[in-house]
């Protein structure tokens, strides 16, 4: 009954030392936050958990959700989960594994709307609000001719429904999110990226310092995301999205702070290079009068998360790793 | 038109049934979620499934059905689905290659899905394939449809639109997987509503809870209805379709009689597990607190059917009272739900011992044939009807008359001869006070007339008559104006006047 397998769930599937650090980041950030459901009336995480749903195990392991003795959720902590799952068989073999969990039919991407004018219903804004939001994609970094990259998009939609809305107070929330080290999209939309990211620099000196170590040729404008290898795919990844995930909801009122900015795979033949990324935001109103000072903040913070993960789970501060260019 | 001998006009025809009726009959064919759900699920008993995985769960936002059933092609999708209740479910014989006899008839089941949802998604592939089989069924919209709209040509009606498409599939691989989508709200209340009957944080669900304590929970109650909707839907879905019983659904006494029922249900091999835990029959055989109950197993031979089942009593009303009555199983689906008519028993008859029995009777046969097309109910002409009726009908009269002989009159009159038992310990002891104060022959007299066997016993045992009367005597009760009546009448008889008022007045005293 297990139907045809998918490169998402055969990858996330695997003993993985370096994906199970990834995993206790993901559980560490939801411990932080367990008390939301109760402090704000919203799920306390939303993912895309594939058909094994590693991640959610992994909660119920440590202890944040319950389960009965059959292994399904108990009913008084359904309410914490909210995940997502496009194919239909998937999504089968997920409520079967995972009983009484909460699944949403469709792609995160329509669901949240594609563009940033559409948002879900106010009833589906509620399970938006979770107090993490883990958007574990096994695809590519994608830019569409807007020139927003599709991450970023999506962080910012899910910045604005975690604002305060009506009666409830805005929710301080983790942003979790994992891609593969692969550019896709328009070619000339993709290489605004490099610009931005260098243009910004030129303004912020913590970022600045960054770009210069992990990825200098931004900086001159001599990286060209179509050919570039593996590991500075990863390195500009990890730079270019928390930078521009900043620029975007500063202005909103959030407070950006990067936890773990780590790239992992590069260095396991039998799978991708990847990227992810766990920031906290934090809602201050004062914020968007100094938005400046704000992402000077959110830059600085860069340099102590990015980091490594190696095949056999070791993690080393990125800047320090062999690896950095 | 021709005329006859007579001169008179004579005419000849056929009387056809349109097959609109079908589509009439179609609709609003079952009552509730669970009728839906079972029709799906013994679909994948008839194909073979050994194991079927049911989601509904948290929200019914989508429901899943996956069986390790054969599956389907596309040619036989099309063959079962183009034409509902032109279906060749039976066209290969009887029995499905593992040898279960096949439930389905027609192929109208599937039609059940139309009740429940808007959508429906189906993938299938059989062993040896590398062709994965994946349609989707629109209901809503064509549900909303004007009669004239869904019609096709002259005889036949569209349910449903379907759009299909063949991918890949692994050739060993052998499933269903159905998803039902857009529930309609009436079915999302039946799955998951909390029972509005009961308070807030005092809904008893049956939802992941391991078989021994549903046992426990099913055996506490009077009524399914104490119970949320989730898990209502959850006992009529197994109460119907050929999952296992519970482990211990009856007591220990009756093993010997009953554990083949529990293997016969094993046997088919077919496990239910529905969010997480296995679906069970939902019988539990319980005596009351005495202890007390009557078993009796039914065999049945005939030219048109077998038959093989229990009736279960106990002292007192069969409860949770959903489990009173008679479960017909008809090829290991049951026919509705169980029937306190009994087939036609007589209501009047032994109303209170039918009040106390359960049973469950497995049919195999021509019975199939007197089965409606709801499923629910039998053609009460049928000779297969007639003949199992007639049967069931001696069988639980004679079931009854035990009812009444080991659980009513017999624990009746043990209880009397206890009570006689009693009052004869009782005068006993007044016997003594009497030998004491008045010296013994008043004792003798006392003994004498309310226990004489005491004399006797050791000669000539008393009969049957003496000792009812006897025990009469023992038993017997008197209001206080009857004592008075009798003491007055005696006092006056053999006291003087004086010592009788005194004697009267001091008996008032005492016993004011």
């Amino acid at each position: 009954m297990t139907g045809p397998t998918r490169p998402i769930d055969d990858s996330m599937k695997d003993e993985r030392p370096a994906k199970d650090v990834v995993r206790s980041w993901w559980v560490a950030a939801a411990r932080q936050r367990q008390k939301h459901p109760e402090e704000f009336g919203v799920p306390l995480y939303m993912t895309l958990p594939g058909a094994e749903a590693y991640d959610i195990r992994a909660l119920v392991e440590a202890g944040l959700v319950r389960e009965n003795d059959s292994g399904g959720l108990l009913d008084a902590d359904a309410g914490l989960l909210v995940a997502f799952e496009s194919n239909m068989m998937a999504l089968g073999k997920l409520r079967t594994r995972v009983p009484n969990l909460r699944v949403r039919e469709g792609r995160i991407e329509d669901f949240l709307g594609r563009t940033p004018f559409n948002f879900p219903s106010a009833k589906d804004r509620r399970l938006c609000r979770a107090a993490i939001v883990n958007l574990d994609f096994n695809g590519p970094f994608k830019v569409d001719g807007s020139g927003v990259p599709e991450p970023v998009l999506l962080a910012e939609k899910i910045a604005r429904m975690h604002e305060s809305v009506d009666s409830a107070p805005a929710v301080p929330w983790t942003f979790c999110l994992t891609l593969r080290a692969q550019f896709v999209g328009v070619e000339a939309a993709l290489q605004s990226q490099v610009t931005l990211l260098g243009a910004e620099a030129a303004t912020s000196q913590p970022l600045k310092d960054v770009v210069e170590a992990m990825i200098p040729q931004a900086l001159t404008g001599d990286l060209d995301l179509s050919e570039v290898e593996d590991e500075v795919a990863q390195h500009f990844l990890l730079v270019a999205v928390p930078a521009q995930i900043a620029r975007h909801v500063v202005h909103h009122g959030w407070e950006v702070q990067a936890i773990h900015l780590a790239a992992y795979g590069h260095d396991d033949p039998e799978h991708a290079a990847m990227v992810t990324f766990v920031i906290d935001l934090m809602w201050d109103l004062a914020v968007k009068s100094s938005p400046s000072d704000s992402l000077r903040r959110a830059h600085e913070a860069l340099e102590d998360a990015l980091k490594c993960v190696r095949a056999d789970g070791t993690v080393i501060s990125l800047l320090e790793s062999p690896h950095a260019t | 038109m021709a005329k006859n001998a007579a001169g008179g006009t004579e005419f000849d025809g056929e009387i056809k049934v349109a097959a609109r009726v079908i589509d009439i009959l179609s609709s609003g064919l079952y009552q509730n979620a669970a009728s839906c759900m079972k029709e799906l699920i013994n679909n994948s008993y008839d194909a073979d499934a050994a194991r079927v995985l049911v989601s509904v769960k948290p929200d019914a936002d989508v429901v899943v059905i996956e069986d390790d059933g054969v599956g389907m092609t596309q040619d036989q999708f099309q063959e079962h689905f183009d034409h509902v209740a032109e279906s060749h479910k039976r066209d290969g014989g009887d029995r499905t290659p593992k040898g279960r006899l096949k439930i389905g008839k027609i192929g109208i089941g599937f039609i059940a899905a139309n009740e429940l949802c808007d959508e429906m998604e189906i993938y299938s592939t059989v062993a040896g394939s590398t062709e994965l089989l994946h349609v989707t069924i629109e209901f809503g919209a064509i549900r909303e449809r004007p009669i004239e709209l869904r019609k096709r040509g002259d005889r036949e009606f569209v349910k449903g639109d379907y759009h299909g498409e063949l991918l890949d599939a692994e050739a060993e691989e052998q499933f269903t997987k159905i998803y039902l989508k857009r529930l309609r709200p009436s079915a999302v209340d039946e799955f998951l509503k909390p029972n509005p009957r009961i308070g807030q944080g005092q809904r008893p669900s049956l939802y992941g809870l391991p078989p021994g304590e549903v046992r426990q929970l099913l055996a506490s109650l009077s009524s399914w209805d104490e119970l949320d909707l989730y898990s209502q839907t959850r006992l009529r879905i197994g109460l119907n379709v050929p999952v296992r019983y519970l482990p211990d659904w009856f007591p220990p006494k009756y093993a010997e009689q009953l554990d083949a029922f529990t293997e016969r249900a094993l046997a088919h091999d077919f496990q239910v597990i529905y969010d997480g835990t296995d679906l069970y029959k939902p019988t539990v055989l319980r005596e009351e607190i005495r202890g007390a109950s009557v078993l009796t197993i039914l065999k049945h031979e005939s030219e048109e059917n077998t038959a093989f089942g229990y009736l279960f009593s106990r002292h007192g009303a069969m409860k949770p009272r959903e489990i009173n009555g008679v479960l017909i199983r008809i090829r290991e689906a049951a026919v509705a739900e169980y029937d306190r008519g009994y087939l036609g028993y007589p209501a009047q008859l032994s109303v209170m011992f039918q009040a106390w029995t359960t049973g469950e009777v497995y049919v195999e046969g021509d019975l199939d044939d007197a089965l409606n097309i709801d499923r629910r109910t039998l053609r009460d002409t049928h000779p297969a009807f007639l003949d199992v009726q007639t049967w069931f009908l001696e069988q639980f009269a004679a079931h009854l008359s035990r009812v009444r002989a080991d659980l009513y009159s017999k624990p009746a009159e043990k209880r009397k001869q206890n009570r006689a038992s009693d009052q004869k310990k009782q005068l006993d002891a007044v016997a003594e006070t009497a030998d004491r104060l008045l010296g013994h022959e008043t004792g003798a007299a006392l003994r004498e007339a309310y226990a004489p066997d005491a004399r006797t016993s050791s000669t000539k045992p008393a009969s049957r008559r003496e000792a009812s009367a006897r025990q009469a005597t023992l038993l017997k009760r008197l209001s206080v104006a009857e004592v008075y009546e009798i003491v007055i009448e005696v006092a006056a008889e053999t006291l003087p006047q004086e010592q009788a008022e005194r004697f009267i007045a001091e008996l008032a005293r005492r016993l004011a």
